[in-house]
C-alpha cells in the first residue's frame, strides 16, 4: 500500500516537474511548480516528517510561488516572456546530467549502515512547537521584533516620498 | 520566560516599548515636525540605560534556555549603545529639522535598531546572533537610505543592504555548519564540545563553518577584504546615521566576535590566529594608507572606521583566556572611547551642513575655527583621540589594546600597529591644520545649530574626562571582561 502511494506521489512529482520545465509560459510554469510541490509535500507526510510537509506547501508552495508570480507579473506582458534557450542550455544540461549520474552512483553504492535511528516524534508537529514555543520562545518573540522592523523599513523605502510638510499628504 | 528573566533584559525592552510608542505616536498625533518624538526617544534610551545598572551587579546569568547571559560584558556595551543611541537621536533631531519631509521613522529605527546591538552583544546562542544581527542590520540599511530625495542615500542603503544580506548568508551557512558538526548552537555548549574533542579539531566542515562566521561578522566591522562597502556607505548615509553606524555597528559586531573567541578557546584561537593577524595587518594598513588621500571628511572617517577594525583585530588576536584578560578589557575601553570620537567627528559635518546637502570637504573646514572656537575644539579632541594622543580617551584606549598584545609576546604584531597609528595621525591631525591654521576660503562652512554643537561637546568632554580619570570605564571594562572569563 505504501509502496502504491510512493510511486504515485514520487511519479506525479517527476511528471509535473518536467511539465514544469518544458512549458514556454512562465506564468504556466509556475502553476506546474505548485503541483510538483503539492507531490513533493505527500512524499515528505509518507516519511512521518509532518513539518517538513507542511512547509513545504506553505513556503515553497505558498510564500515562494506567490513571489514568483507577482514577480513575472510585475514585469509585465507575462504571456510574452519566453524563457530563454540559449547556446548554455546544452553545457547546462550536461552538467546536470553528469550530476544525477553521481549522485545516482552514490546512492546504490552506499552500504546502508550505522545510520542513526531518529524517534517517531521526531519533526512531529508536538515537536515542533515545543521546540518553537519553549525551547525558543524569546527568539520567536525576537522574530517578531524584526519582522515589524523589516516591515516599517520596506514600507518607508517603497512608498513615495512625501512632498512638502504643508502638503497634507495622508500617513501610511 | 519568567518575569525575572524578563527583568534582566529590561535595557531591550526600554527601547522596543520605545519604539513602538514612537511609532504610535506618529501614526494617530501626527505633527509637521519631529521634535516631541526626540525627546520621547531620549527618554526611552535614558530608562535604558538606568535598568543597564542592574547587570553591572556581579551577576552573571543565563536567560531564556541558554539564549542570551546577563552579565557585565552585556551590561557595559549597552550603556556604550544607550550613549550612542543618546547622540545620535540629538544629532539626527538637528539633521532632521533640517529636511522638507518629515520622517519620524528615523527615531523608530535608531531604537529597535539598538535593541538589535544590545541583544547582539548579550547573546550565547548562534540563533540569536543571527536574529539579532539581523534586527540591528535592517534598521541601519533603512537608515542609511533614509534621505529619500537623496540619490547618495538611496545608493549607501542599497548597496549596505545587498552586501549585508551577501554577509548575513555567509554568516548563517557558518552558523549551519557548525550546527551540523557540534549538533548545537549554544556558545557554551559548543565551547564544551570543543574543548575535548580531538575529531573537531581535524574537521574542516567545522573550520569552513567557523571562517564563514567569521566573514559575517567581519563584513559587520569592515574587515578588510570585506570592507568594499565602507566608503561609499558612508559617505553617502546621513552623517548621523554614518556616526551611528561607525559607533554602534562595529561594537556590536566586535562584542559578538570576542564572545565566539572566548568560547572558542583555546582551540579556535590556536587555528584562527594566522588568519586573524593576516586579517589585522593587512586591514589596518590598507585603511590607514587609503585615508592619507582623502579630501573629504566622511570618507576619511570611512578609512579611519576600517583601520580602527585593524586595531581592534590585533586585540582580538591577543585574548588569552585568562581570568582577569587585559585585551579584552582594552578592546572594551577602546570601542567606548571609539564609539565618542566618532559620533563627535561625523557630528561635526552635521553642524556645518545646510538643508541642501550635507557639508564634509575638508577644504571647507579651513578656519572653522575663527567662526566656531567651540566646535572646532570639539573637533580637534575628536581627532587627537582617533590619533591617540594623551590625554585622551583615544590615547588611553591604544594603550591598553597594544599593551595586552605585547604582554602576550607579540611585539611585532605591536610594532607594525604602532607604525600604522604613527601613518594615522597625519590625516588626523591634518584636519586640525585645516580647522586652526589654514586660511578660510570663499566657500567656508559656518553651522549655526546650538543643539548639534551640544552634542558634539558632550562627545568631546567625555572623551577628555575619560581621557583624564580612565580608571572608572577601565574598572567597567575590567568587570565585563571577567564576565567572560568567569562563563568560559
Amino acid at each position: 500500500m505504501e509502496a502504491l502511494f510512493f510511486y504515485l506521489f514520487g511519479g506525479l512529482a517527476v511528471i509535473t516537474a518536467l511539465v514544469t520545465i518544458t512549458r514556454r509560459d512562465a506564468v504556466t510554469s509556475a502553476f506546474w511548480l505548485i503541483a510538483c510541490f503539492l507531490n513533493v509535500a505527500a512524499l515528505f507526510a509518507m516519511l512521518s516528517a509532518q513539518f517538513i510537509a507542511v512547509m513545504q506547501i506553505l513556503i515553497y508552495a505558498g510564500a515562494i510561488m506567490v513571489f514568483f508570480l507577482f514577480v513575472t507579473m510585475f514585469l509585465g506582458e507575462p504571456r510574452r516572456v519566453r524563457l530563454n534557450r540559449g547556446r548554455a542550455i546544452p553545457l547546462i544540461s550536461t552538467v546536470t546530467v553528469l550530476l544525477l549520474a553521481y549522485l545516482l552512483m552514490r546512492i546504490t553504492n552506499t552500504q546502508h549502515r550505522g545510520f542513526p535511528s531518529i524517534s517517531d516524534s521526531y519533526g512531529s508537529v508536538a515537536m515542533v512547537s515545543r521546540k518553537l514555543l519553549v525551547d525558543y520562545v524569546f527568539l520567536f518573540e525576537v522574530t517578531g521584533l524584526l519582522l515589524l522592523v523589516a516591515v516599517i523599513g520596506a514600507v518607508y523605502v517603497a512608498r513615495k516620498p512625501r512632498t512638502g510638510v504643508g502638503e497634507g499628504e495622508g500617513h501610511v | 520566560m519568567s518575569w525575572t528573566e524578563l527583568s534582566y533584559i529590561a535595557p531591550i525592552l526600554w527601547l522596543v516599548a520605545g519604539g513602538v510608542v514612537v511609532l504610535l505616536l506618529e501614526a494617530f498625533v501626527p505633527r509637521r515636525d519631529s521634535d516631541h518624538l526626540s525627546i520621547v526617544s531620549a527618554v526611552f534610551l535614558v530608562l535604558a540605560g538606568l535598568s543597564a545598572n542592574t547587570g553591572l551587579v556581579r551577576t552573571s546569568q543565563s536567560l531564556f534556555h541558554g539564549v542570551l547571559r546577563a552579565d557585565a560584558f552585556g551590561s557595559f556595551f549597552a550603556l556604550i549603545f544607550v550613549i550612542i543611541g543618546l547622540l545620535t537621536v540629538s544629532l539626527g533631531a538637528v539633521y532632521l529639522r533640517r529636511q522638507s519631509t518629515p520622517m519620524p521613522e528615523f527615531y523608530v529605527l535608531v531604537l529597535f535598531a539598538t535593541a538589535g546591538m544590545m541583544l547582539l552583544a548579550s547573546s550565547t546562542d548562534l540563533v540569536s546572533v543571527f536574529l539579532s544581527l539581523e534586527l540591528m542590520s535592517i534598521g541601519v540599511y533603512v537608515l542609511a537610505a533614509i534621505e529619500r530625495n537623496s540619490s547618495r542615500s538611496q545608493e549607501a542603503g542599497f548597496k549596505y543592504l545587498i552586501l549585508g544580506a551577501f554577509a548575513s548568508a555567509f554568516l548563517l551557512y557558518g552558523i549551519a555548519l557548525i550546527y551540523g558538526t557540534t549538533g548545537t548552537t549554544q556558545f557554551e555548549v559548543l565551547g564544551a564540545r570543543m574543548g575535548g574533542n580531538a575529531a573537531l579539531a581535524g574537521n574542516l566542515v567545522f573550520w569552513a563553518g567557523w571562517g564563514l562566521i567569521i566573514v559575517g561578522v567581519g563584513f559587520k566591522v569592515a574587515m578588510v577584504p570585506f570592507h568594499q562597502w565602507t566608503p561609499d556607505v558612508y559617505a553617502g548615509a546621513p552623517a548621523p546615521v554614518a556616526g551611528y553606524m561607525a559607533a554602534g555597528v562595529k561594537a556590536a559586531a566586535f562584542a559578538v566576535l570576542v564572545r565566539l573567541i572566548w568560547t572558542g578557546m583555546p582551540l579556535l584561537m590556536d587555528k584562527a590566529a594566522p588568519l586573524l593577524m593576516g586579517f589585522a595587518i593587512v586591514t589596518m594598513t590598507f585603511g590607514n594608507i587609503v585615508a592619507l588621500a582623502q579630501s573629504n571628511l566622511k570618507r576619511m572617517l570611512a578609512y579611519s572606521a576600517i583601520a580602527h577594525a585593524g586595531y581592534l583585530l590585533v586585540g582580538v588576536l591577543a585574548i588569552s583566556g585568562h581570568a582577569d584578560d587585559a585585551a579584552t578589557r582594552g578592546i572594551l575601553f577602546y570601542l567606548a572611547a571609539y564609539a565618542l570620537m566618532n559620533i563627535g567627528a561625523f557630528g561635526a559635518v552635521t553642524f556645518v551642513s545646510r538643508r541642501r546637502g550635507e557639508r564634509s570637504e575638508l577644504a571647507g573646514f579651513a578656519g572653522l575655527a575663527r567662526r566656531h572656537p567651540w566646535v572646532s575644539f570639539f573637533l580637534a579632541v575628536c581627532m587627537f583621540s582617533l590619533a591617540g594622543v594623551p590625554p585622551t580617551a583615544g590615547f588611553w584606549g591604544k594603550f591598553y589594546v597594544f599593551g595586552a598584545v605585547i604582554q602576550q609576546g607579540m611585539v611585532g604584531l605591536a610594532v607594525i600597529a604602532l607604525l600604522n597609528s604613527a601613518v594615522a595621525a597625519y590625516y588626523y591631525l591634518r584636519v586640525v591644520v585645516y580647522l586652526y591654521m589654514r586660511e578660510p576660503g570663499e566657500d567656508a562652512y559656518i553651522g549655526d545649530d546650538v543643539q548639534a554643537s551640544a552634542a558634539i561637546g558632550v562627545a568631546a568632554i567625555l572623551l577628555l574626562w575619560i581621557g583624564l580619570f580612565p580608571s572608572s570605564v577601565l574598572e567597567l571594562a575590567r568587570l565585563g571582561a571577567a564576565a567572560l572569563a568567569r562563563t568560559f
